[in-house]
């Protein structure tokens, strides 16, 4: 039996977010509330079973992509960030507050240059931001812009748009999170940790007014997390879109920061990031949540197997008699997953791909798991007291699969064994020396006869598979004939039949051949057919061409007849090579006409008579 | 001496040929001659004798011609053909096929038929069995030439019925000598009117030409009447074959385990049980009635061999062993028991004999695939690839439709690191497995084309694989895996 509790099941919430858009925060009155960062350029805040509030962000604001609750100081206010765009909009008393810009993207020192020297025409500036190009300089938007315009006027009327926008490029904020500021107890300062799209991760004042320290990562941040407490050691996990996750922690001195190595390879992209106790527990694009170790060399713990993709993961802690952190992914297929290390505790079903999952204290109740799917609709579960997410309690058991415990059908030993292998004790030298002896003569007798097929093939290769690569007898020009395979098979009962050739060429070969004959010859006395000879079809190494020959039996009182069938070579290319090249051996190219690449003698059934 | 007491004692001694040509001799000095005429007639018969009761393998095209299918759902535990999900799964060849009691039997008049039959059943095209009594007729009739006595021309069905004792051997010359079982059926309808007293005898040789023409129908009814009339072994046995060939196994086995009632000590009819059995893969009872037969008749070829493999495939080469050195000592051998010795030996670890044993195989015959396709999988298990290799190219070259020794190459290939060459040994084993149970080649195939990257083809391929083989659990998992990578769960 599941131990949740359905709280509250909001059908028409209408919530539009992502896995960073949603949070549960305290707002005032020290409560914890649901903010959401609505796609529609809303904060909105959820109480109990009602939205409270909802806040619209600036007009000129861009989708949000975090929210996060904060203190701001001591006074134990709380403030709520939403990040968009390149600003992060604070909210206190759920009123605006101010807002903090993430630093601007400098433009690249050359492309600066030739936008700030009045006097270049456009073509010029077209030309030198072409040369920047070539030498590698990362341009920005409007110098991109610049570079396929070809008319005189277009470029002219470009450069007036463009003059009077500063160079430099906003950024905007990718994800976000906090980090305690001097003590991790709940009411204390906490810091705004930010993710750029212009690769920075910056840790913002408590105020939230200004940056800490900024450490630029080598790929755009994805999901952020932190632990720690930034005045004492303090550690901040990114997934970034290079599916690698790189940690940040405190530098040489207090407030700076470093990204310390190593850096953790992931198989896929990220899709999930949640650090507890001692492990990171990494969710993939591939289905795969892994476990790695944080200290020492990010030794990969062990890694789970989902059965469909997950879209979230979070921690919920329960806090009862004993703390007990379970790890909940949701997956794409409706499921919540509930993991205790990596023993599968319990399963949540919910019908709806979630989007954006969180879990902490609703109103009053510790252990509530918020959920909101992708059609916008709220789900509040809560952890009642008595649920207890042992291993093995709950419908999913953890721990080794039940098969184990099945014995092996292993046959009990014989008496006859036995005695096998007291004599096998007794006699071992004679036996192991007899053994070799007879293991050799084996040997020899496979060898010699393998090597009289071979020699069988070289010398009438009427067999009905051609043999492959290495014949040394063969020149260059017979390699082809060595490379084919021809497999023939005869269907129908009589007295029509169908011969149905399959050639194939062989893979070792590279070039293909085009346009072979193929033959059949048979006793005029027995069979008959219209089309005695065809062309194969362009052989491509590896891909068999088929052919079809029918053919009737006419006198079926006599005993079937073999018929041969034959693949030839190039006729013409025999005639070129022999005019084109007097040094080639005249008789080693008659030869290869005279031969057929590939023969083989196929035994017909004998026509059978239904009456 | 009297040339035809001469004759008669020739035919005693089963020496059919020389009574044959001594009453021909006689025929032609005396062509009204009834007793030569009726000895010949026997003697030609007993040329011909071949067992009925054998099981008779089931063509892939009499199969395609079969107007008696009942029902082509699969009905699992009650009928002969295979099906996927098989209840008691059987992971070992059923041996029903190349059922080793008959393959080496040493039976006097079947010998040289079966030499002229070798060629026709060695053809890349299955044969049907009422071809192989057509042909069967035509091998003994071109031999010999044609008496033309009981041509139907000459003798009117009727007026041959009215001599009991002549119509009964020209009965069994029609069936057996000439096989022409629309004349003998002609006979038996004609006799069946006259003769009331033995007409058990003539519903049976009714039923059997029914059968050969195939009314599998008609033949239950006339068999049915004659076991009414009087309970035989042989017609018994018939009947199973009809019902057997009808696909209803279960109403076998009630005549088979009725006629036991009456005789229970009958090996035969224990024989045709344990085979009923083990076509619909019932392994445990087959075993049992197996070891019943053997016990009833402790030099019983068929029921020994049948043993000796059961034990083989259940993890006791060694027991299997002692049942394969009881068939040689009674005299069987062949290639086919030299290998099987072999491999029990080097699976229960008597490496001393078992090569020893493979060599006498191949001293025996040489141009055996079987035998070299074993080789190779002593050389696997003795690690040598190359000589692996050999073996199962030599296999190959022997019968190149020989898929199993192509799956085995593939896999030598993968091991080789050569994946298009072991590709093209999967396909074309596929292409020649297409209508046998094998399902290695179809999931060795998409093994490799999943590590090519191949994802689709090994979709196609595993699935395939699933559904000849659904108890694989490799298959499956891979089946699984794919299906995982193409979100169709």
């Amino acid at each position: 039996m599941a131990p949740w509790l359905h709280a509250h099941y909001d059908k028409l919430a209408g919530i539009r977010a992502h896995a960073g858009g949603i949070a549960l925060a305290e707002v005032e009155g020290g409560e914890g509330a649901l903010v959401v960062a609505d796609y529609a350029r809303k904060l909105r805040v959820f109480k109990g079973t009602r939205q409270t509030a909802e806040i619209p962000l600036p007009p000129s604001s861009e989708i949000p992509s975090g929210v996060c609750g904060f203190y701001m100081d001591d006074k134990k206010i709380p403030a709520i960030g939403v990040a968009s765009g390149p600003h992060l909009y604070v909210f206190r008393c759920l009123r605006p507050y101010h807002k903090y810009t993430a630093p601007p993207v400098e433009a690249d020192a050359l492309e600066a240059k030739v936008w700030r020297s009045e006097e270049m025409s456009p073509a010029d500036i077209r030309t030198a931001l072409a040369a920047a190009h070539a030498e590698g300089a990362k341009l920005g938007p409007r110098s991109l812009a610049m570079l396929p315009l070809t008319s005189e006027s277009k470029q002219r009327a470009h450069v007036e748009r463009v003059s009077k926008i500063p160079t430099t490029v906003e950024t905007t904020i990718t994800c976000t999170t906090t980090l305690p500021k001097a003590s991790e107890e709940p009411h204390a300062m906490s810091c705004v940790v930010l993710g750029t799209e212009s690769r920075k991760v910056i840790v913002l004042e408590p105020s939230a007014k200004a940056a800490l320290c900024e450490v630029e990562v080598p790929a755009p941040p994805a999901i952020l997390r932190a632990a720690g407490c930034f005045d004492v050691d303090w550690r901040v996990y990114v997934a970034c879109r290079d599916a690698r996750v790189y940690t940040i922690t405190i530098g040489d001195h207090r407030g700076t920061a470093v990204i310390r190595k190593p850096h953790l390879e992931l198989e896929a992209q990220p899709a999930g990031l949640v650090v507890k106790d001692k492990h990171l527990y990494v969710a993939t694009a591939d289905s795969r949540v892994a476990c790695y170790l944080l200290k020492g060399r990010r030794h990969k713990v062990f890694s789970l197997a989902m059965p469909a993709p997950v879209t979230n993961m979070e921690l919920l802690v329960v806090r009862k008699a004993r703390q007990v952190t379970v790890l909940l992914v949701a997956l794409a297929n409706g499921e919540v997953r509930v993991y205790r290390d990596k023993d599968l505790v319990d399963v949540l079903r919910v019908n709806e791909v979630v989007a954006a999952m969180t879990s902490g204290t609703y109103g009053r109740e510790d252990n509530t798991l918020i959920l909101v799917t992708q059609n916008g609709s709220l789900l509040v579960k809560m952890l009642p007291r008595t649920a207890t997410f042992e291993v093995g309690s709950t419908t999913a058991k953890g721990g080794p699969p039940p098969e184990q415990d099945v014995p092996l059908d292993i046959p009990k030993r014989t008496r006859l064994y036995l005695d096998q292998i007291d004599r096998e004790k007794a006699n071992a030298p004679a036996i192991f020396r007899t053994f070799q002896k007879d293991a050799l003569k084996l040997k020899i007798a496979t060898a010699t006869a393998y090597l009289q097929l071979r020699d069988d093939d070289t010398a009438n290769p009427d067999d009905n598979t051609a043999n492959d690569d290495d014949d040394d007898n063969n020149n260059n020009n017979n390699t082809a004939a060595a490379a084919l395979t021809l497999a023939a098979k005869v269907n129908g009962l009589g007295p029509f039949f169908h011969i149905v050739l399959e050639v194939r060429l062989n893979a070792g070969l590279t070039s293909p051949l085009r346009d072979l004959p193929v033959v059949l010859s048979y006793d005029p006395d027995l069979y008959r057919t219209s089309r005695p000879a065809a062309t194969l079809p362009l052989l491509i190494p590896g891909i068999a061409a088929h052919a079809i020959f029918e053919i009737e039996c006419i006198d079926e009182s006599k005993p079937a007849h073999p018929i041969a069938i034959s693949v030839l070579g190039h006729e013409e290319e025999e005639e070129e090579e022999g005019s084109d090249d007097d040094d080639d051996d005249d008789d080693d190219g008659d030869d290869d006409g005279d031969k057929p690449l590939v023969s083989s003698t196929l035994i017909m059934p004998q026509s059978e008579t239904l009456d | 001496m009297d040339p035809f007491w001469l004759a008669l004692s020739h035919f005693k001694r089963r020496d059919y040929e020389r009574c044959a040509s001594l009453c021909e001799g006689l025929l032609k000095q005396q062509p009204g001659d009834q007793a030569a005429l009726l000895l010949q007639c026997r003697a030609r018969t007993g040329q011909n004798v071949e067992d009925d009761t054998e099981l008779e393998e089931e063509g892939v095209a009499d199969l395609m011609l079969d107007e008696n299918a009942v029902s082509t759902k699969p009905r699992p535990g009650t009928s002969t053909r295979p099906t996927t999900s098989s209840a008691g799964g059987v992971d070992r060849p059923v041996s029903g096929y190349l059922r080793p009691g008959t393959a080496s039997r040493p039976i006097t008049a079947k010998a040289d038929v079966a030499a002229a039959l070798a060629r026709p059943t060695s053809t890349a095209r299955p044969i049907t069995s009422l071809g192989r009594e057509l042909r069967l007729g035509t091998a003994s009739g071109a031999s010999q030439a044609l008496d033309g006595l009981f041509n139907r021309g000459r003798v009117d069905a009727t007026t041959m019925a009215k001599n009991q004792a002549a119509a009964k051997v020209g009965c069994d010359y029609l069936l057996r000598h000439e096989r022409n079982p629309t004349a003998a059926l002609d006979l038996c309808t004609a006799a069946l009117l006259e003769e009331t007293r033995t007409s058990w005898w003539w519903k049976y040789r009714q039923g059997r030409c029914y059968y050969q023409l195939g009314l599998y129908r008609d033949a239950e009814n006339a068999l049915s009447a004659s076991i009414r009339e009087q309970r035989m072994v042989p017609a018994v046995l018939e009947l199973a074959k009809v019902y057997l060939r009808l696909d209803q196994p279960t109403a076998a086995l009630a005549v088979l385990h009725a006629a036991l009632a009456e005789s229970p000590d009958n090996v035969r009819l224990t024989m045709w049980v344990a085979r009923v059995h083990e076509l619909v893969r019932s392994v445990e009872l087959s075993v049992g009635t197996y070891k019943k037969v053997v016990e009833l008749d402790a030099s019983h070829v068929e029921g020994l061999a049948c043993l000796a493999a059961s034990n083989f495939y259940a993890g006791y080469p060694e027991i299997g062993l002692r049942f394969y050195r009881r068939l040689l000592q009674m005299g069987v051998a062949g290639p086919e028991i030299w290998t099987d010795v072999g491999l029990c030996c080097f699976y229960s670890s008597q490496f001393d004999m078992a090569l020893g044993c493979l060599t006498r195989a191949l001293q025996l015959a040489d141009d055996n695939p079987d035998v070299w396709y074993n080789i190779g999988h002593v050389a696997i298990g003795l690690g040598d690839k190359d000589f692996a290799s050999q073996a199962f190219n030599i296999a190959l070259s022997l019968d190149n439709t020989h898929a199993e020794s192509l799956t085995n190459l593939g896999v030598l290939a993968i091991r080789d690191h050569d994946a298009a060459s072991a590709l093209a040994c999967f396909a074309s084993a596929q292409n020649h497995a297409a209508d046998s149970s094998l399902f290695q080649p179809f999931f060795n195939g998409a093994l490799v084309a999943r590590k090519l990257g191949n994802l689709k083809d090994a979709c196609t391929l595993v699935s395939k694989s699933c559904e000849i083989n659904a108890d694989h659990p490799d298959s499956n998992d891979l089946k699984k895996e794919l299906l995982r990578i193409f979100h169709i769960t």
